[in-house]
């Protein structure tokens, strides 16, 4: 059984109340049908720009922001359905690592005493010592010279605090950790560092990782498996090799060509540039979400969605045109008028 | 013919409590017309705050020293109004972010407009004539409608190309962009840095672009200066820098940069430690603590910047192969 | 856009030990802090052991002006008693009522605003509207029924004065809880599973109280004020006790023949007024978060 399951699932977050003229609430479709499965162990990276809904999916995941329709099966139950205080129970499985690592400490507490409240909530019968000694260890363990526990966060780092966060979403042991864009908000080489902490503690842990983020190079590092979304649904998922050797989709062949072309030494070769924005998630197109900027969206896109096929067992995709359009991709310089 | 832009011993203090920070030390730079140099660095390096003391934007506690001249002229420190008549005319600021940049409570056509009436004179409906066409080059959906909404209205790659906009509006000899791309998306970034590499072809405008990120530079400079802890490091032309770069901390920025061709099966080197902090600096090399390549003299005594070859300086005793 | 310097290597200084630095450094409000303890020092020692009584009646010496007689630094009042004790027995009574009250109000308001805060919602709506409609019952008017009808016990008072004033206090946290509520070490919080009481404890107020804490400061000399219109209004405390508002009544009276009756005690409240308002700026800059 896998360890986690989404089904279908939808957050549609309510935005501006019904008014007088105006009835009917308008709402903004942060997920609009997701389905993935993750197994234990497993790492699963979301590839997406902002507005995609992909930390909307973390939240939802989480249950720290309340689902529309759609199933989170967690070994099987559906965390949706729990009670509060039962989700509370699971909570220790079920760990988070937030985007701003600054901002994900809270300023009046000493770090050593962040690193322990897990702890505090679901292992009261540790005594004061044990409780310190494993906050020591989860510390050395991070690369954080466990002297500072009596610190407070604003004494350090951006780098130094994603440290301490992760430090406290692992001290329990859980059996999933889903990371919100952890290293976007950090310098390049500290970046670098995050993301081989993270991949050593993955590897020595076993723990099932989610990893959200635009970048898709530090994404390539960490995972197994990697999801790409657009406004609120997936449009390929795939290995990592797969999707690095074989994108199928539009958009993601846009995405590698935007970095393939950035680091290579020489000039870019015919990049794949989109014009326009990505739409608003309260508003969305018809069709495929993705025609508005698509080189190649034909009358046909601009009607129906496309629905998630399979191309091998772990590839899927969602356009209508995937098997044409193999052959081009990030050789085509294609903008839209 | 003289550089555009030439800095000659630039340093910047700050007064903090417990002492002084000194973000900026003796950094020597020259831009040329029609010329892209990227300023590389990470934060704490230094390299925002070398510009801000060019525009005279430090902040109060804050002292800028030695000489900067524009198209001949002694800028640093210069009277409010002798910069105001430079500031967002021939030299121009795109911050890095958009939303502090871009005042919240006017409607994008007015700060625009206001621009130009202040700077070059013009009448009100030139001005509004002047911006249309400015967001046309960039290439902005429904320009007309942008033209009347506020900030916060638009997405932060839409703000980051107005701060760009505001930028080109008097057409200016100088643009300075402080990570134009940080906060964007891949796609964005791919736009904005399509749109900069065009303006560069087309026209003799100067870009000074400062970022932490390889690829950015890579794409865009024509030059490149390294910092590190307020300090230039290495200086050279992009494809030097690249291939044959001399100073340790900039080969391990390169390869930390790297991402999509390496082996995602083992570590993506990194620089072990931190940046240092500027109060407490070591004697001899700021990087040498954190350097693979140090040896015992790195420690005492701080090199200073020397020629490598034409064109190429750093600062380092260690040699590297050419 | 200052230089930020990494102060890893530092001692631990937490945001208070950083907070009383920049407060000590801050020249005014370290003056009127100084000022308040020697007055508070006054208050207490000067009713002991100070030249009179508070109601000895210096019989040759009636309603004479500040002078060096017999000690009468302060002149004497129409009953012929010092006015240097009397003023100094006001302090007490002015400053106690002063603290207290605003303890009484901090107390209850800080609760009331954390939890309609934290839980948001109904339960803020609820609450908030209820303080709504308190709010509209003119303060002053609800303290003058209480104090008519309950008499003037000094233990009423400043809890009649302490339970009108919690209002505003509560709005202050409740608008700071809710905008803590979105901050990402909140969701971080409910994401380990805290219970309410932690969250409460821990995450919510400690991060409130830096606003609370420079309102505090400003609420002493308002309730000192407050006190002091009752007195003048005759409703205060009564004798043989006596406050600055109530010294400042009398001194109205004969405001023509004997004006250092009024003055007197009317600048030390003045005074005091003003200490506890540059400490309350001083306390605001040295808590903001943005100036570290």
């Amino acid at each position: 059984m896998p360890l986690l399951e989404v089904e279908n699932l939808r957050v549609h977050l309510p935005i501006r109340q019904p008014r007088l003229f105006r009835p009917g609430t308008t709402y903004l479709r942060a997920v609009d049908g997701i389905s993935f499965r993750l197994d234990a162990g497993e790492t699963l990276g979301i590839v997406g720009e902002s507005g995609c809904g992909k930390s909307t999916l973390c939240r939802a995941i989480m249950q720290l922001v309340g689902i529309s329709s759609g199933k989170v099966l967690w070994a099987g139950e559906n965390l949706p359905d729990l009670r509060p205080q039962e989700m509370d129970k699971k909570r220790s499985d079920l760990q988070m690592v937030f985007q701003d690592p600054t901002a994900s400490l809270n300023p009046r507490m000493t770090i050593g005493s962040a690193i322990a409240e897990p702890l505090r909530v679901f292992r009261p019968d540790l005594d004061q010592r044990s409780r310190r000694q494993a906050v020591q260890e989860m510390m050395q363990a991070v690369g954080l010279p466990p002297e500072l526990a009596n610190r407070y966060p604003h004494q350090f780092s951006g780098g130094q605090c994603q440290r301490v966060a992760i430090a406290r979403a692992m001290i329990l042991k859980p059996k999933l950790v889903v990371c919100d864009e952890p290293v976007s908000a950090l310098d390049v080489s500290t970046q670098a560092q995050i993301v081989n902490l993270l991949k050593h503690l993955q590897k020595n842990s076993g723990a099932a990782f989610i990893f959200v983020s635009h970048d898709l190079p530090a994404v390539r590092y960490m995972c197994t498996k990697i999801m790409v979304m657009y406004l609120g649904k997936v449009v390929e998922i795939a290995t990592r090799d797969e999707l690095f050797e074989n994108p199928r989709h539009p958009y993601t062949k846009a995405l590698l060509s935007a970095i393939r072309n950035s680091r290579q030494a020489g000039r870019q070769a015919g990049r794949l540039v989109l014009s326009g924005e990505m739409p608003s998630p309260m508003d969305p197109p018809n069709g495929c979400a993705f025609h508005t900027r698509c080189p190649w969206a034909t009358p046909r896109c601009r009607k129906e969605a496309p629905l998630l096929e399979a191309i091998t067992a772990t590839h899927q995709v969602a356009c209508h045109y995937w098997n044409d359009l193999a052959e081009k991709g990030s050789a085509a310089q294609a903008r839209m008028v | 013919m003289p550089p555009l832009l030439r800095c000659d011993d630039l340093s910047v203090r700050f007064n903090v409590r417990g002492g002084v920070i000194d973000a900026v030390s003796n950094v020597h730079l020259a831009v040329s017309r029609g010329e892209c140099l990227g300023v590389l660095g990470e934060s704490g390096s230094g390299k925002s705050q070398c510009f801000l003391a060019i525009m005279g934007l430090l902040s109060g506690n804050g002292s800028a020293s030695g000489s900067v001249s524009f198209d001949g002229q002694e800028i640093l420190n210069a009277p409010r109004k002798a910069l105001d008549r430079i500031r967002g005319r021939s030299i121009a600021m795109v911050f890095q972010d958009a939303m502090s940049g871009l005042t919240p409570f006017m409607r994008i056509g007015d700060q625009l407009t206001e621009v130009l009436v202040e700077h070059m004179g013009v009448s009100e409906r030139s001005a509004r004539k002047r911006s249309l066409e400015v967001l046309e080059i960039l290439q902005f959906p429904q320009p007309t409608r942008r033209l009347r909404m506020y900030p916060y209205e638009l997405s932060g790659g839409m703000r980051q190309r107005v701060m760009i906009a505001l930028a080109l509006l008097c057409k200016p000899d100088l643009i300075i962009a402080d990570e134009p791309t940080t906060a964007l998306d891949a796609t964005i970034q791919a736009q904005v840095l399509e749109f900069l590499g065009g303006l560069k072809r087309r026209t003799e405008t100067s870009i000074v672009i400062i970022t932490h990120d390889f690829g950015v530079a890579l794409e865009l400079c024509d030059r490149v200066m390294v910092m590190y802890a307020g300090r230039v490091v290495e200086s050279g032309s992009i494809a030097d820098i690249v291939l044959r770069p001399q100073h340790p901390y900039t080969q391990a920025l390169f390869q930390a940069n790297l991402g999509i061709d390496a082996d995602p099966e083992r570590d993506i080197p990194t620089i072990p430690g931190q940046a240092p902090d500027l109060q407490r600096l070591p004697a001899g090399c700021a990087f040498a603590l954190r350097c693979s390549q140090a040896i015992p003299r790195c420690h005492q005594l701080r090199p200073e910047l020397t020629k490598r070859f034409d064109g190429h300086m750093a600062a380092c005793f260690v040699e590297q192969p050419q | 856009m200052a230089a930020e310097s990494s102060s890893a290597n530092r001692l631990g200084t937490s945001i208070w030990r950083d907070a009383i630095y920049r407060f000590s450094v801050n020249r005014a409000a370290m003056l009127s802090f100084w000022i308040i303890i020697i007055l508070t020092g006054m208050a207490i020692v000067i009713p002991i052991w100070g030249p009179h009584t508070l109601d000895a009646v210096d019989w040759d010496r009636i309603l004479i002006p500040p002078t060096f007689e017999n000690q009468h630094w302060f002149g004497t009042d129409a009953n012929g008693r010092d006015m240097f004790v009397r003023t100094m027995y006001g302090a007490r009574i002015s400053l106690t009522i002063g603290v207290l009250t605003t303890l009484v109000a901090l107390i209850i308001g800080v609760t009331y605003g954390a939890i309609a805060g934290y839980f948001g919602g109904r339960v803020d709506a609820v609450m908030m509207r209820m303080i709504d409609v308190l709010y509209a019952v003119p303060t002053l008017f609800l303290v003058i029924i209480l104090v008519s009808a309950f008499g003037n016990n000094f233990l009423l008072i400043f809890i009649s004065i302490g339970a009108v004033e919690w209002m505003t206090l509560a709005r202050i946290v409740r608008g700071q809880a809710l905008a803590i509520r979105q901050k990402e070490y909140m969701e971080a919080a409910r994401a380990l599973g805290l219970p309410a009481s932690r969250i409460l404890m821990q995450y919510i107020l400690p991060n409130v109280i830096g606003p609370v804490v420079v309102y505090v400061t400003l609420l002493i000399p308002i309730n000192i004020i407050v006190e002091s219109y009752l007195s003048f209004l005759g409703l205060g405390v009564q004798e043989p006790f006596t406050s600055w508002g109530r010294l400042i009544a009398q001194g109205a009276a004969e405001m023509e023949a004997a004006p250092w009756l009024l003055l007197i005690p009317a600048a030390f409240l003045t005074l005091t007024m003003f200490c506890f308002n540059f400490m309350g700026d001083g306390l605001r800059d040295a808590l903001d978060p943005k100036n570290r």
